[in-house]
Formats: structure tokens, sequence, C-alpha cells
């Protein structure tokens, strides 16, 4: 009974914070519904004075957001897998193969989180020109995956270390070699840590604006970010095609989100443990 | 085991010739890289493929996104009346094009030809040696007939003409009509009288000018107006060349009356963290009254859906003869490096698209009149486009931040934005300058 009063204070707390963060999803929902006209003549907080649901599919068919997010949907769907799986692997060899340098081979992956990418974005466009990968999936998968490493070795490694080693020893008692070690015992017990992965890369890529921008500039190529900031002109935006883009590019992150939430929380604890 | 890490290699080896045989058929990679010149221009193929036997040239287009519906059709026709070249387009947002060239310009990457803005913005090309310059080409082909004046100047750059233009913008004051007729308000013709009108506005409650102060250039169009007024066109080329120092009065004068406006709320609360492409939202609410933009904003008021009749358009009253009215080229740059055929179809192309008949066909498409053509079309849906035309065609100067050196305009927004803020008081700010431009030069 005492702690009544306490739970509804704490109930008023993470209400108000619900709505702190659900206030910019409203503006962007009700500027999604507005026309230009509406948005510009009445207060920016005014719902709208006729609901324009023909935004979305304007967004969607004239703003080419179909094929943008074909296109992130694809590069993901790639990206993301195959990283965790390099990631993955170069953990396990790291924390299960007794490799005599793995501290300082540990730290040179890890190192890689503190390159920034604008400082390789020459280098890059050099090396994929040559190879003849700029303006290409290839090339941008090859570049993501790259600056995925570091993070997900980081999640891996520190989950890795906290699966006991008697895992292993009966494993290998029974025989199973070390990609049998990895693929049927390590990957399926560190689900929790490959979940979180899969949401944060997939957030990540989805979201990813920089390298896009550079390396791929044909239209019919454009990931999501890059596609929705042609919305943007040179001396003016269209807001509410804008944020119905914005509004319709967040389901596929809301869909990998709703599907691997229950192991998100799980997998973050391992990446602190020793 | 064995044969399941085998399939997985397998599907991943078979998604990677996959995708990159779907990005190769998008008809716009950058292949045909020519190593030699370091351009990433063309596809210089043998191929006879046209009507005159001649070789195929492609040419790498780099555009804005906004231009995109614009050249579609002009590249198809244009195309079609000249077989055997090829133009490739690719777009991309505002920000994203100039890093674009700027990583493509350090990596010897660059398309044939790309769109500019003139002065110091554009100026790296020509400085770097990376861009064709079509002096020569001019005079063989009549630019002083063809075009403006003015927009030959200011795509000129050191000597050289880094570019073909394609535009010419001129910026004004755009009014609210109807608030005006209101409060009795006359369209003003001199500074003081500038003044008073922002006064009489602010006393009525409304806020005289709408500014979006983020990113520094939409303050700078009244800072340098002001300035303009201050120290006249003479004074003001020198401070902008860094041929007079900035310790000056006049940039005192200048900053001093920046910091009155806005201590007497002259502009929006909070301006200085308004997006630009937001200024325009109180101008139409009718919260403010005015906005210095530049013919684009007829374009702006028609895809905003408000009425192009309540607005009117006049120059920021400089008292000064000429009064010169802030102006700027965009324009078509063509890589040095390429080849002479792919240059030559570059000319062609960036020529052809502000041609008479092009846009005479074309001109709902052109999202930015007036073309810097002799005599362009100017369309009667945007009516406040003549008039800026009119009032440049008395005098120009090219706008500050392609003026200044690059390094220098960071400054210049740096000193008006903290004086804003208050973090440093006009004479500091003229201090600031000062030291900044003797230290560059």
């Amino acid at each position: 009974m005492k702690k009544q009063p306490a739970r509804v204070l704490f109930y008023i707390f993470i209400i108000t914070f619900g709505l702190v963060w659900l206030i910019p999803v409203f503006f962007l929902t009700i500027t999604a519904l507005k026309s230009n006209g509406d948005l510009f003549s009445n207060p920016l907080y005014a719902l709208p004075s006729k609901y324009h649901f023909e935004n979305f599919i304007e967004a969607f068919n004239e703003g080419n957001m179909i094929v943008y997010m074909r296109n992130s949907a694809f590069i993901s769907i790639i990206k993301v897998p195959l990283g965790i799986l390099v990631a993955a692997l170069a953990a396990f060899g790291l924390t299960r193969l007794s490799f005599k340098w793995e501290k300082p081979f540990y730290i040179f992956f890890i190192l890689g989180m503190t390159i920034p990418f604008q400082a390789c974005l020459v280098p890059l466009v050099i090396m994929l020109t040559k190879a003849n990968l700029m303006n290409t999936y290839v090339g941008l998968i090859f570049i993501y995956i790259g600056f995925g490493i570091p993070f997900a070795m980081l999640i891996l490694t520190g989950f890795f270390k906290g699966i006991p080693r008697e895992l292993d020893d009966a494993a290998r008692i029974d025989g199973c070699s070390d990609l049998g070690l990895f693929f049927r015992i390590i990957l399926p017990v560190a689900k929790p840590a490959i979940a979180t992965l899969i949401i944060m890369d997939f957030l990540a890529t989805w979201n990813e604006f920089l390298l896009a921008q550079i390396f791929i500039s044909s239209d019919n190529l454009k990931t999501v970010t890059t596609g929705i900031m042609s919305f943007t002109g040179e001396y003016s935006t269209d807001y509410p095609l804008m944020m119905s883009g914005v509004l319709l590019s967040v389901l596929p992150v809301l869909l990998v989100y709703i599907i691997f939430q229950k192991h998100f929380v799980k997998g973050l604890g391992g990446a602190v443990k020793g | 085991m064995k044969k399941n890490l085998l399939s997985l290699l397998l599907v991943f080896a078979t998604i990677l010739v996959l995708t990159a045989c779907n990005s190769g058929t998008s008809g716009d990679q950058s292949d045909g890289v020519d190593q030699s010149s370091g351009s990433n221009s063309s596809d210089q193929s043998s191929d006879s493929g046209n009507d005159n036997g001649s070789e195929s040239v492609t040419v790498e287009f780099w555009t804005l996104d906004d231009d995109k519906p614009m050249y579609e059709p002009i590249i198809e026709d244009f195309e079609n009346e000249n077989s055997g070249i090829t133009i490739n387009m690719s777009t991309r947002a505002v920000d994203a094009h100039k890093e674009g060239l700027k990583v493509a310009a350090s990596s010897g990457t660059l398309p044939t030809v790309w769109f500019n803005w003139g002065g110091t913005l554009g100026s790296f090309y020509p400085e770097n040696g990376l861009t064709l310059d079509l002096t020569e080409y001019a005079e063989a082909n009549d630019w002083s007939e063809k075009y403006q004046e003015a927009a030959v100047n200011l795509v000129e750059y050191e000597g050289q003409l880094t570019g073909v233009p394609t535009s010419l913008n001129g910026l004004a004051i755009f009014y609210r009509k109807d608030i005006f007729e209101e409060q009795g308000i006359e369209v003003p013709t001199t500074f003081d009288e500038f003044e008073s009108v922002m006064a009489t506005l602010k006393d009525n409650g409304v806020t005289p000018i709408s500014v979006g102060g983020k990113f520094g250039w939409h303050t700078m169009r009244f800072t340098e107006v002001v300035l303009e007024h201050f120290a006249g066109p003479e004074l003001k080329d020198s401070l902008i060349n860094i041929d007079e120092s900035w310790d000056n009065e006049v940039v005192l004068k200048t900053y001093e009356k920046l910091n009155e406006w806005n201590e007497k709320g002259y502009f929006p609360n909070g301006f200085i963290t308004t997006d630009p492409s937001e200024a325009k939202i109180p101008f139409y609410s009718g919260d403010a009254a005015m906005v210095l933009e530049g013919p684009w904003f007829d374009s702006n008021i028609i895809a905003d859906e408000f009425d192009m009749d309540k607005v009117g358009v006049f120059a920021f009253p400089t008292e000064h003869n000429p009064q010169r009215v802030s102006s700027f080229v965009e324009m078509l740059q063509i890589n040095g490096s390429a080849t002479e055929a792919e240059q030559e179809a570059a000319v062609k192309f960036a020529e052809y698209v502000t041609a008479p008949e092009v846009v005479e066909k074309y001109q709902d498409g052109y999202r930015n009149f007036p073309l810097p053509r002799k005599n362009g079309l100017i369309l009667e849906s945007t009516p406040h486009v003549a008039d800026i035309n009119e009032l440049m065609s008395e005098g120009n100067f090219l706008i500050t931040d392609q003026a200044l050196p690059q390094e220098l305009v960071t400054k210049f927004f740096e000193a008006q934005d903290k004086i804003i803020t208050g973090e440093m008081t006009p004479e500091e700010a003229v201090d600031f300058m000062a030291e900044s431009a003797e230290e560059f030069k």
C-alpha cells in the first residue's frame, strides 16, 4: 500500500516521457497529412484543415519512395547478415580458438570505430572507381560491411566471452570441428546478441546517409535517406511529401524492431561482460 | 556441415553476382573511366552507332535533384537531335552535390559536366585547373550577343570563363502588399524610409522582416545590403576583394545597425536557428511583412498555394547610384581533363539547355527564371521575375558568400551571427573580421 505514491509518480514520469517522445511523431504525422498551402498558412500545430492521405501515395509513387525503399531493403538484407557473419567469425576466432595475438587484433578491429567516414571518402572513391564499383550496390555493401565490423565485434566478442567454456569442451568431446562449434553451439547461444545486432545494424544501414550520397548517384539506385533528401530543393522543401516519405520509411525499421525486440536488452548486456 | 557452409557461400556469391548485374543495368554507372586523364568521363568506345558513322560520346552529367524533371525531356530531345551523344544524368540534393563534387575533384573522378554556382563557390574548380576555360569558345560563338552581360561577368573568374551560365538571380525585398496597404505604408525609396517602415510595422504588431538565420547566408543578405548602403559600391567592392581593411567605420556602422534592428525586434524571435526555407512561413501567415529573396520565390508562392496578388517587390534602398542588387549565377562547368569530343558535346549540351526554342518548348519545366539569355522568356505566372530582372539591369554585385573567399565567408557568418546572439559587440565583430581578412591576405 505504501508503494502506491511511488508507483503513481513512476507512471506520471513515464507517461510524460512517452508524450515528449510522441510529440515529434505527432507533428510528423499531421504535417504529412497537410497540403503545402495548409502547412504555410495555418499554425504548425493545427490539425490539417483537410486530410491529404494521397500524400502517401504521391510520395510512394511520384516521390519514388517505392524504389528507394526497395533499394534500402535490398542493401540491408544483404549487408546485415553478411556483416554479422563476418564479425561473428572474427569474434569467434578471437575468443574461442586460443589465438596468440588475440588482444592486439581485437584492439586493431575496435580502433576502426574511431575512424571517421569523412577521412576515408577520397581513398574509397578512388578504390571503388578503379574496381568499377562506384554507383553500384556491391560497392556500397562492401563499405558498409567494413565500417560495421568494429561495432559488431565489440558486441559479439563481449557476448562470446560470457559463454561458458564447458560448452566448447562438451562439443569437442562429441567430435565437433571449429566451424561446427561456431554454427551449432556458439551462434545459437548468442541469439540475443545477434538479434540486438540485427536491429542496430539494420537501423544503421537503413538510416545511413553520408556514404550513400557519395557512392550512389543514380536515382534508381538511391537509398531511402538520399531519396528523402530529394524532397529538399535548392530554394524550397516539400514538407508534406517529405514527412509522408519519412513515415513510410520508418515502417520497415519498426517491423524489424518488433520482430527482434524481445532479445534486444539481453543482447546488449553481453557487450559489457569482461 | 561442410555442405551447409558451401550452400551458404554459394547463396552469397549468387546474390553478389545478381546485385552486380542489377546495378550494372542502371546505365548511370561510372564506367569507362579515363584513368590517364583522371576524369570520370564517358565511354570513348569506338562504336560507330550513329548515323554519321562518327564515334559515340557519352557525357556524364551531375546536377541537383531539383533539376531532374526539367532536364529529362531536354536530354531526350538533345540526344535525338545529336545522334552519337549520350547524356548520363545523375542527380543529388544540394549539399550532397557539393560534397560529391569535392570528393570527385580530390579523387580525379569528376564527371564531364556538372552544375555549379558562380563566384568562390565554383571557383575551386578553375583554381585547380579542373575546368575548361570557355573564353575562346565564347568569342567564337557570340556569347556577347546571346547572354546577358551580367551573367557572363558572373561566370568569369580570374580572366577565365569558367562555365556556361544557366540562370541569373538577383535579390529583392518581397513584401506583403495587403499589410502595407492596411497600415498605410508606402514602398520605401530611401534607407531612412525603410527603417521607418520597419518601425511602423513593429508598432502595429507585425515583424518587419522574416529571416532564417540557421546557416548564416540568409542573414548575410541583409548584412551585405546594409554594408552596400554605408560603404557605397566602390568601398564595398574593395572590402570584399580585401583591398581595404575591414577595420573600417562603415563595417562598424553596418554591424551596429544589424545589432540595433535585432534589438528592436525587426527579425522574428529566435530567427538565428530558423531554417532559411522556413522563413516564408511567417510571411505567408502575415506575422512578417518582408523577406529578401530571389526570382525563384515566385515559384515557391505558386507551389505553396499563396496568393501572388498579395506580394510585391522592391529593391533594398541602398541610396547609391547605381542602385545595385545582390546577384549570382548558376552554371554548368566542363571537365578540363575530358577528351575534346566529350568537351565539345558537353558545351553543346550546356548551351542547348537555355536555347530560346528549348525554353519556349519546356517553359513550364524550368524552375529558375529568368534565364541568362538576352531577351529571355518570362512567364506570366511569375510576375516578379520581370521586376527583379529590371532592378538587376540597373546594377548588380556578386552575392557575398560567392564573392568573399570561402575561408572568410565562414568568418563573415560568424561575426554577424555572434552579434545577433550577443556573443560579440559590433566593435569586436569589426576586429574579428579585420583580423580574419588580414590573416587570409
